[in-house]
């Protein structure tokens, strides 16, 4: 019989239902503490801060040295697609979905125009 | 932004759920879509197959985690260091959890309750929370926990077939698209931190995450993450609790939490 699944398929499978669980470790001990603590303990704002940190630090390496073909657009056009996003965003009085579509749009512009080669 | 909820004077289970199913195909519905074309895109991109794509919406079921892991193993990183990142890049839902069920009352009851009570957790996520967070005080006690769950699987069904879509997406349009759709979740977390992060130890977490994490990463590719956040979030509680001591009103919870 043929092999379905090689071993970096078994691997990934593994990773996937091994960092659900990492996940769900912290949906079930909210379900399980819920009523029982307090929101406004040390231990949660410090659990929170280290969520936030991670989250940026993985937002800034995706946008400021990513991987795949994010890695292929310039930095400079990453950053002014970036600059664009903010600048909507406040000009749109915060709605966070259209500001991130125009940002969006504005690096998938800046590629066309690198590929015709005005830029 | 509205919700769906059940017919006022209503007291149905079965109508809340079902209105709780439809509160998913509003503007939340738009939200998840974009998020989870570009995390379908990113994974296609990655090398992640598209069943192994899905599974991961249904498991860690939240953008942030689930772009580490695709990252993370395009890297080559170690096993045990994606896990950790993931678990630890989603600690934040235990904050969550706790204040949305506490609207659900008593755990009391058999294992049914128990069960039901457990198996919701599952959906906790920024979008199924911020949404379930303003509807909960409007429904009576007895609709709360059917609406959420038609909500949680409206939410996780939409995202599965943005997934698919962004997946596909990915191998039939050109660069340009792709990178359009790509950067869409990266970008969507830098607009919330810019404008939606409060708090003096949130907004200094996401600083020095950023910046050690950006250092680290040259030389230590796989633990960058765990660096950024465990050492850049503790600096950040640090400086959060000084200041904290000097006022003395405890901080709300933030609505706009990723």
């Amino acid at each position: 019989m043929q092999t379905i699944l090689d071993s970096r398929d078994l691997w990934l499978l593994a990773l996937v239902v091994a960092a659900g669980l990492g996940s769900y470790l912290w949906r079930g001990l909210g379900v399980w503490l819920s009523g029982r603590v307090t929101l406004d303990s040390p231990v949660l704002r410090w659990v929170t801060c280290v969520s936030y940190a991670m989250l940026a630090a993985l937002v800034a390496r995706m946008l400021m040295m990513p991987e795949g073909p994010l890695a292929a657009a310039p930095l400079v056009d990453r950053v002014i697609g970036c600059g664009i996003g903010l600048g909507s965003l406040f000009l749109l009085k915060r709605n966070t979905l259209a500001a991130v579509l125009i940002g969006a749009g504005t690096l998938a512009l800046l590629s066309v125009l690198r590929a015709i080669g005005w830029l | 932004m509205t919700y769906h909820l059940p017919p006022a004077g209503s007291t149905s289970p079965l109508e809340a759920w079902r209105a709780g199913l439809i509160a998913g195909l509003g503007a939340p519905g738009f939200a998840l879509i974009a998020s989870f074309i570009g995390f379908g895109a990113l994974a296609r991109e990655l090398g992640l197959s598209l069943p192994l794509a899905l599974l991961s919406t249904m498991t860690i079921w939240a953008v942030p985690g689930q772009m580490a892991l695709a990252e993370m193993q395009a890297l080559g990183a170690d096993f045990l260091a994606i896990v950790i990142a993931v678990t630890l890049i989603n600690a934040r839902f235990l904050p969550m959890t706790l204040p949305l069920f506490a609207y659900l009352g008593s755990h009391a009851g058999g294992l049914k309750r128990k069960a039901s009570l457990y198996g919701l957790g599952q959906f906790v996520a920024l979008t199924f929370w911020t949404g379930s967070m303003r509807v909960m005080p409007l429904l009576p006690m007895g609709q709360r926990m059917p609406w959420l769950y038609g909500f949680g699987m409206s939410c996780i069904g939409i995202s599965l077939m943005a997934t698919v879509g962004g997946y596909v997406a990915a191998s039939q349009l050109p660069i340009a698209i792709k990178l359009a759709l790509v950067f869409l979740n990266p970008l969507f977390f830098l607009l919330v931190f810019s404008a939606d992060v409060k708090g003096a130890d949130n907004i200094a977490a996401i600083i020095a995450g950023a910046a050690i994490g950006l250092a680290v990463h040259p030389l230590w590719p796989d633990w960058s993450l765990m660096a950024g956040g465990v050492v850049g979030g503790s600096i950040a509680f640090v400086i959060g609790e000084r200041m904290g001591a000097r006022r003395s009103k405890p901080a709300e919870p933030d609505s706009q939490e990723p």
